[in-house]
């Protein structure tokens, strides 16, 4: 049995216009399915509008035209309310910046948008948090202050709260962005386990070591899908990480010329 | 450089410049007025009396005079310099028709007198403040007639003879330096020689004015004593210039005092407006102002380009408050230029008015400055490491945030946010105590005013009717038929007489001290004392604030009091407030006094309240000289001008405090959600709706609102007293207690003003929509 398709974009298009009412289409035509549990890292040279992608197919911004389903709902033609329903509902979110409240604790920040979905009781969801954070390693973190924490902890963090009402995808805006390269290790670990646990999860990066451990690459190039790149589960005991890299570069080098 | 970022400043925050720039304008404004108010009232009066040439000491009489007696005792004074008697022909009630739509005078409290324009001093001056001169047929009729009855040029009244109906024409409006105000209850119409006589003919009630001037206004009060201890015609009140002149200058007095107090109050506004939106920018900018200092840019320079800012705000609103000031000074001078004609403004006006304004401004930077201190504290390092995330917010444990569901998640997540950065809220909360003070003390003055208590603080017992005998010795007949009529009829639930003797008492210098000396049973119709109670027992005496003041007596004291050359020894039982007939009295119980009754007064409670109209014509019916008044129009009809006054007042207050509820909640929720959009477009990001960051900001709000009206409440109950109590004490009546109306103070004000401040919160969190997690 072939695996489910959860996402599905169709001719999706993405318009900007300036104050000067000049018109530019910054995504272009772009179609693509995405099945449960794949991991995908998208990468393209600079300017080439990941972040915009990302943002558009997960409904944090509309698309100028174009269908996004999502479990078979289409969410493009959605109100902002109706948007925020799926966010809350079917998407969890990791940013470049954690992006944690300072005025909540570490566990109350993970359970926020659970706590506004109430869909299980307390002891469940309490119970939830805890395992998340224990996969995290922060667990011994839980009341702490959000300002007493590394960035590393405080990514770690906003992973477990993206997990938090078992999305259907993760999607993940440059993540490592912020962090050194050993924290940035760390951080990938938690998404590979997280993928391998059966978690779909979406990525943007600039860094060919985190698009090396996704399964799937995909490069943008002037707003359109340029290459797609199978490259398999990644194991750490396959020690194929510096070859996968390599590919990866190849063609970002290729790109970028 | 310095003043590009300036300006730059000012358009980041426009809105809140203006806001700031606007509420500087109206306190200035009102401060201006106030003070502009006070000097031109000095001004005015001073004109006014010098046109009307005022008299210094006038003794009312009635009964017969001997007029050589009278001239003989001026020409031997020393302390007189002229003298006149004026014959007020009084016309009764019942017989005068002023009012358009035929209604007699019959239950007012006022005693309405025809005069001719007299010929030595104290002049009725028309509406140009020229000495009036009144043709045949035609009549010059009281200011105070003109304000209640809407009465104009042209207009007719009617007086009602045995002989038939005597139709005027409303010539022109009368200005009296004696009686304009509605405090005082005579009034003065001014009619010709020739129809004064044929009036004369056929009423045939005159009663007279004993007038004079001093030669040194310092000389009134020995005037006053030498004039009762001569023995000459004295059956009336006695009333000096300075007890006419407060009594002209009460209203606007009182109406300068609630503006400045007004000014106060929008200054603490305006001052915790500007430190709010200090706190606010520097929290907004910390990282710009962290880069400027880790550049090294002095403290003191980014500190200039705020204080310059502010700079520029506080002038253009003081300047704006000084040109609206002029656009408000007609709404509170008509009082002033209706009674007395404002006096020609000098350019000591206007320095006034701009040195009230720009001590507004002055006040306000100087709370600035210490505001704009607030930079010194931005650290460079701690800012740039934190990515100007910085300072305000800390965690808050209490109450937990765990599957709450997304009603009470919001409001939860509200209640902590206020916790983690309570200064906004502790400032919404002051600016709110404030504006529920500034509304509810003049609402609280005119519930005071309208309530049967308030005569109670004038000297005026509590009752339904009363029937005033102010010559004694012609109303025998009708005292004693009154209480025969009272006895008999099965309306009445009770009565009771009091008699007032001419009395003197000695003050600490020994001089002595006119008083009203008033006998009676104070059980029913007493009046309430700031001190101790009325008398008991025939050792008792209570005597009058202003009695108390002169004499430096007190409870327990012994007080000695002459009447009719004997002396009587009393134990002061309690201090009340008087506001009648110049406020020196004193009242005893019982005990027998030796003297010709100058006053009567009969107070009388009805069984059913509902009888009071008719019960007035019965009694008129059976009695030819009293005067009867029903208690609810005398408080109407003496503190009219002052009520509607205040009515005015509670309703301009109240937009205004509507207006500020409404800039205040918007620039608040602005600035809320310009310093937390991060937090609100990672909550958007996270799923939360708007409706739901609404909700939160919503709960933050009403939060510090409604601990701010919780504490106006309080405020007022605590402070509001002792504020109105020395605004009244010009009145002669410091010990005021509220009388609140339940409903408005705790129910209707409070509920209009949070329903703004909802209804705004609610309307400026629409700006919440506007965030996305890709604008941030």
């Amino acid at each position: 049995m072939g695996k489910m398709k959860i996402l599905s974009v169709n001719s999706l298009n993405k318009t900007f216009e300036t104050e000067k009412n000049i018109k530019t289409q910054v995504l272009e035509d772009i179609s693509f399915d995405v099945e449960e549990g794949d991991f995908i890292a998208i990468m393209g040279p600079s300017g080439s509008r990941i972040s915009t992608l990302l943002y558009n197919i997960s409904g944090m911004d509309k698309p100028t035209s174009g269908n996004i389903e999502i479990d078979g709902m289409d969410i493009s033609k959605l109100d902002e309310d109706g948007l925020a329903d799926v966010r809350l509902h079917k998407f969890g979110y990791v940013f470049q910046q954690p992006r944690l409240l300072k005025t909540l604790t570490v566990e109350e920040n993970i359970m926020l948008a659970a706590s506004v979905l109430n869909k299980e009781d307390k002891s469940v969801m309490q119970r939830k948090c805890n395992s998340l954070m224990e996969k995290a390693g922060i667990k011994e973190l839980a009341r702490r202050d959000i300002s007493t924490l590394s960035g590393g902890q405080a990514q770690r963090v906003s992973i477990c709260r993206s997990m938090m009402n078992d999305p259907k995808v993760i999607f993940a805006d440059e993540p490592t962005g912020a962090l050194n390269s050993r924290t940035s290790d760390e951080v990938m670990e938690l998404f590979v386990g997280m993928n391998k646990s059966g978690s779909t999860i979406m990525l943007v990066t600039h860094d060919s070591k985190v698009a090396a451990k996704a399964s799937q690459v995909w490069f943008l190039l002037d707003g359109q899908i340029y290459q797609k790149v199978e490259l398999g589960q990644w194991d750490q005991s396959s020690q194929s990480l510096l070859k996968r890299q390599e590919q990866v570069n190849e063609i970002i080098t290729k790109l970028e010329v | 450089m310095i003043s590009k970022q300036i300006k730059q400043e000012l358009l980041k925050a426009r809105t809140i410049s203006l806001f700031l720039a606007l509420f500087i304008a109206v306190a200035s404004a009102l401060c201006a007025n106030a003070v502009e108010l006070v000097y031109s009232l000095n001004q005015t009066i001073r004109q006014f009396y010098e046109a009307s040439s005022t008299s210094h000491l006038i003794q009312m009489h009635s009964g017969d005079i001997d007029e050589n007696r009278i001239l003989r005792y001026a020409d031997e004074s020393d302390l007189i310099s002229k003298y006149e008697i004026v014959e007020m022909l009084n016309v009764r009630g019942d017989a005068l028709t002023i009012r358009q739509d035929g209604v007699t005078q019959l239950g007012s409290v006022i005693d309405n007198a025809f005069v001719v324009q007299n010929k030595e001093f104290d002049f009725l001056l028309n509406s140009n403040n020229e000495i009036a001169e009144i043709e045949n047929g035609y009549i010059g009729v009281p200011v105070y007639y003109q304000m209640v009855y809407g009465l104009k040029e042209g207009d007719s009244i009617t007086v009602s003879t045995d002989n038939g109906d005597y139709r005027f024409v409303i010539a022109d409006f009368i200005r009296d330096s004696q009686m304009n105000s509605s405090y005082i209850s005579s009034k003065r119409f001014l009619v010709s020689q020739n129809d004064w006589d044929k009036l004369n003919s056929n009423i045939n009630d005159v009663e007279y004015i004993i007038e004079f001037q001093v030669k040194n206004l310092k000389m009134v009060s020995q005037l006053e004593v030498d004039y009762l201890k001569s023995g000459l015609p004295s059956n009336g009140p006695l009333i000096t210039y300075s007890a006419i002149r407060l009594l002209n200058m009460l209203t606007d007095i009182v109406t300068a005092s609630v503006l400045i107090l007004a000014a106060i109050f929008l200054v603490c506004i305006s001052v915790l407006c500007v430190r709010f939106a200090m706190i606010t920018s520097i929290d907004q900018e910390y990282m710009e102002i962290a880069i400027m200092k880790g550049l090294g840019i002095s403290s003191k320079y980014i500190s200039d380009i705020y204080m310059r800012k502010y700079m520029i705000i506080a002038f253009i609103g003081c300047v704006i408050g000084f040109g609206m000031s002029f656009s408000i000074v007609g709404v509170v001078q008509n009082n002033l230029a209706l009674y007395m004609g404002i006096a020609e403004k000098s350019l000591v006006n206007y320095l006034l008015q701009s040195v009230a304004c720009l001590a507004i401004a002055i006040i306000v930077l100087m709370f600035c400055k210490r505001a704009v201190n607030s930079i010194r504290n931005v650290n460079a390092v701690e800012a740039l490491q934190q990515n100007g995330r910085i300072g305000s917010d800390r965690t808050i444990r209490h109450p937990s945030m765990k599957a709450n569901g997304r009603m009470l998640t919001s409001v939860i997540l509200g209640i902590k946010y206020m916790l983690g950065y309570k200064k906004p809220y502790i400032i919404i909360c002051g600016i709110f105590t404030a504006l529920l003070l500034l509304v509810l003390l003049p609402v609280q003055i005119v519930t005071t005013m309208k309530s049967e208590e308030f005569s109670t603080y004038m000297g005026i017992a509590k009752c339904d009717l009363r029937v005033d005998f102010q010559d004694a010795k012609k109303a025998n007949g009708d005292i004693e038929r009154l209480i025969s009529i009272l006895e008999a009829d099965s309306d009445i639930q009770s009565y009771g007489l009091y008699e007032t003797f001419l009395a003197y008492s000695d003050n600490t210098e020994g001089e002595a001290v006119y008083l009203n000396f008033e006998r009676g049973d104070y059980s029913e119709f007493g009046v309430s004392c700031n001190e101790g109670h009325l008398p008991k027992n025939e050792q008792e005496i209570g005597i009058s604030h202003l009695l108390a003041n002169e004499t430096q007596k007190t409870i327990g004291d012994k007080i000695v009091i002459e009447v009719n050359s004997k002396e009587y020894d009393y134990i002061v039982s309690g201090i009340y407030q008087d506001i009648t007939n110049g406020g020196k009295s004193a009242k005893i119980t019982y005990q027998t006094v030796d003297a010709p009754v100058y006053r009567s007064v009969v107070n009388i409670n009805l069984k059913e309240k509902k009888n009071i109209a008719n019960k007035i014509r019965e009694i008129d019916g059976s009695i030819s000289n009293g005067k009867i008044t029903n208690l609810i129009d005398y408080i109407s009809q003496t503190m009219g001008d002052s009520i509607a006054k205040f009515i005015q007042l509670s309703w301009i207050t109240m937009i205004v405090v509507l207006l500020i509820t409404l800039f205040t909640i918007s620039i608040f929720m602005k600035l809320l959600v310009i310093k937390y959009k991060d937090d609100i477009s990672t909550m958007k990001g996270i799923g939360l709706n708007s409706s739901d960051i609404r909700l939160q900001y919503m709960t933050r709000i009403i939060f510090g609102i409604l601990m701010g009206i919780i504490l106006g409440e309080i405020f007022v109950r605590a402070a509001g007293q002792p504020i109105i109590g020395s605004i009244m004490s010009g009145m002669g009546a410091s010990k005021i207690v509220f009388v609140i109306n339940p409903i408005l103070t705790y129910f209707a004000i409070p509920l209009v003003i949070l329903v703004v401040a909802v209804s705004t919160t609610f309307v400026s969190g629409k700006m919440i929509n506007k965030i996305r997690f890709m604008n941030t």
